[in-house]
């Protein structure tokens, strides 16, 4: 636990400097602003893009449900691509450089290595996304004011699947360890393979994906809460055995 | 048992065998000097010293107690001063010297007193700007101090000064012999000269073992030979009577005759060398001895 805090604080201090926490903070303020925007506005663009046409089509107005359609679809590509590129090397810059051997060789646990930049990811992912889905909320509270069922439940959804890329992340990092791409890929990898398990309707609702495909099915009502609790689970228990296998692979991996 | 003892190391790396069956032991408070050519293993047998690798058999054992592969306890009593220290840049050396205090586990009060310490012996007190705009030379002294953060009782250097200037390769030695009060001194290189100033005893490894050692307080190696330093013509005059080898340009080297049978030679000739010197063996002719 004592070498625990000072490398916590080294992380925040790292990421801090080198500005990546302050672009993940940017970046998911901008989709939380961004999305209930867009929603807003984009009747108004289709309808003009239809005037020009020469198209009469009756365009409805936005909801709420639209503003959250919006910003789920950002968040659930955009906002976890843009997170995994800039915190995806959190470790595999580590070996690429050799910055760890000073600090194991002078008895750092490697446990705590794996532990605490799992906990750090966590937090600035938590961090950023709160940020994000209170700004999309108030934004989407000012321009429409309609209230929705299970919004807590349905941004937990997404959360719970940013730990799971957390876990994926330094999982494949210990794996690869120094390349930043092997770990993009394997990352990518492990979507594709739960998209195409997914094709399987027995599966697919207890799946990780599950939890990013169906936020606002479940604001609509087209599914249960109860719907959405196994795969929650699954996803926090899978979470949990990738950063158990990180902590048991780093351990066994040489330092050259 | 001395600080760090060796028994029978293995290693080998896709078949190939790097070290084989190497025995070492070292004593409290020497230098000891670990030389042998690029790719000999000194870097592979440091690193499995410190646990950064498993060892294909043997034992090693850190003040009496046995190295584990990953994380070793063995590691409090070991600094490790690596060729190229990599650091994180976006500190300073205090932030960075800090961060390696709080992970020994290190207490408040000591911690800014021993930060102190280091920082004025490698002569970056005061030095605030960040690590990355350090040059080489600062990286290493930096190395050194954090390497020494915990006052470890073994100080394990893979190749200190081969990439520093001569003023630079000065100062590191300087402080590697001052910390000798309190710690024993690992140093690997295959920059003899350094180990010649510096080192108390000497490993050589070759094939995978340490072919030799010597104890360099015992003083000189033993004779070269006697050089002598003569033209074409003066060396056809004694060539016949004085057994001698070429050594390079106009030197050669008499082994078998004393330095008196060398004198009535040349004298008897006439013969007057431009020079004539009793040599005795460097450390990289002991060197090359047991490595050919």
């Amino acid at each position: 636990m004592n070498q625990m805090l000072p490398l916590f604080k080294k992380e925040f201090i790292e990421s801090w400097r080198n500005f990546k926490f302050a672009a993940i903070l940017i970046v998911f303020a901008i989709i939380g602003i961004l999305s209930p925007f867009t929603a807003l506005i984009l009747p108004d663009i289709l309808g003009m893009v239809m005037d020009d046409s020469g198209i009469t089509v009756e365009i409805p107005e936005s909801t709420t449900l639209d503003s959250y359609m919006q910003f789920f679809s950002n968040m659930n590509q955009m906002g976890l691509v843009i997170f995994v590129i800039v915190f995806g090397s959190i470790l595999t810059h580590e070996f690429s450089r050799n910055t760890l051997v000073n600090l194991v060789t002078k008895g750092l646990k490697r446990t705590n290595v794996i532990v605490v930049k799992a906990l750090f990811l966590m937090l600035v992912w938590t961090i950023g996304y709160a940020l994000s889905a209170l700004v999309a909320y108030m934004y989407t509270i000012y321009y429409w004011d309609e209230p929705v069922d299970h919004l807590v439940l349905a941004f937990a959804m997404t959360w719970v699947y940013g730990l799971f890329i957390i876990s994926l992340i330094l999982l494949a990092s210990t794996l690869f360890t120094n390349s930043f791409i092997a770990v993009l890929f394997s990352v990518v990898a492990a979507v594709i393979v739960m998209l195409m398990a997914g094709i399987h309707p027995d599966a697919a609702a207890y799946l990780p994906q599950y939890l990013i495909g169906n936020n606002v099915g479940l604001l609509a009502g087209e599914i249960d809460p109860e719907d959405v609790l196994g795969s929650m689970a699954i996803t926090a228990v899978l979470s949990l055995v990738f950063i158990l296998l990180a902590i048991i692979r780093f351990k066994k991996v040489p330092m050259n | 048992m001395g600080i760090l003892k060796i028994e029978g190391l293995k290693k080998a790396f896709n078949q190939k065998t790097v070290i084989e069956a190497l025995n070492l032991e070292v004593t409290q408070n020497e230098i000891y000097g670990f030389i042998g050519s690029n790719g000999a293993g000194k870097t592979t047998t440091m690193k499995m010293v410190l646990g950064l690798l498993k060892s294909d058999g043997g034992e090693i054992y850190v003040c009496g107690e046995k190295v584990r592969f990953g994380d070793t306890p063995t590691n409090r009593h070991v600094g490790y001063l690596p060729d190229v220290p990599e650091f994180y840049t976006y500190m300073n050396a205090e932030e960075y010297l800090k961060l390696c205090a709080d992970i020994t586990q290190m207490g408040k009060a000591e911690q800014r007193e021993r930060i102190d310490e280091l920082l004025t012996l490698v002569g970056l007190h005061g030095e605030k700007s960040r690590i990355r705009n350090y040059s080489r030379g600062m990286k290493q002294r930096l190395g050194i101090a954090q390497a020494l953060i915990h006052r470890p009782k073994l100080l394990i250097c893979d190749e200190p000064t081969s990439a520093l200037d001569p003023k630079g390769r000065m100062e590191i030695l300087k402080i590697l012999k001052e910390i000798t009060k309190e710690t024993t001194v690992i140093f690997s290189t295959h920059i003899l000269g350094d180990v010649e100033r510096i080192c108390d005893r000497v490993g050589i490894l070759y094939d995978g073992k340490i072919v030799k050692e010597i104890d360099m307080s015992r003083g000189p190696l033993g004779e070269k030979g006697i050089v002598v330093e003569l033209d074409q013509e003066a060396y056809g005059k004694v060539a016949p009577l004085l057994e001698m080898h070429h050594a390079g340009g106009s030197e050669y080297i008499i082994e078998n005759h004393s330095l008196r049978e060398i004198y009535n030679v040349l004298h008897k000739h006439e013969v007057y060398p431009e020079r004539i010197v009793k040599e005795r063996k460097s450390l990289e002719d002991v060197y090359l001895e047991v490595t050919t």
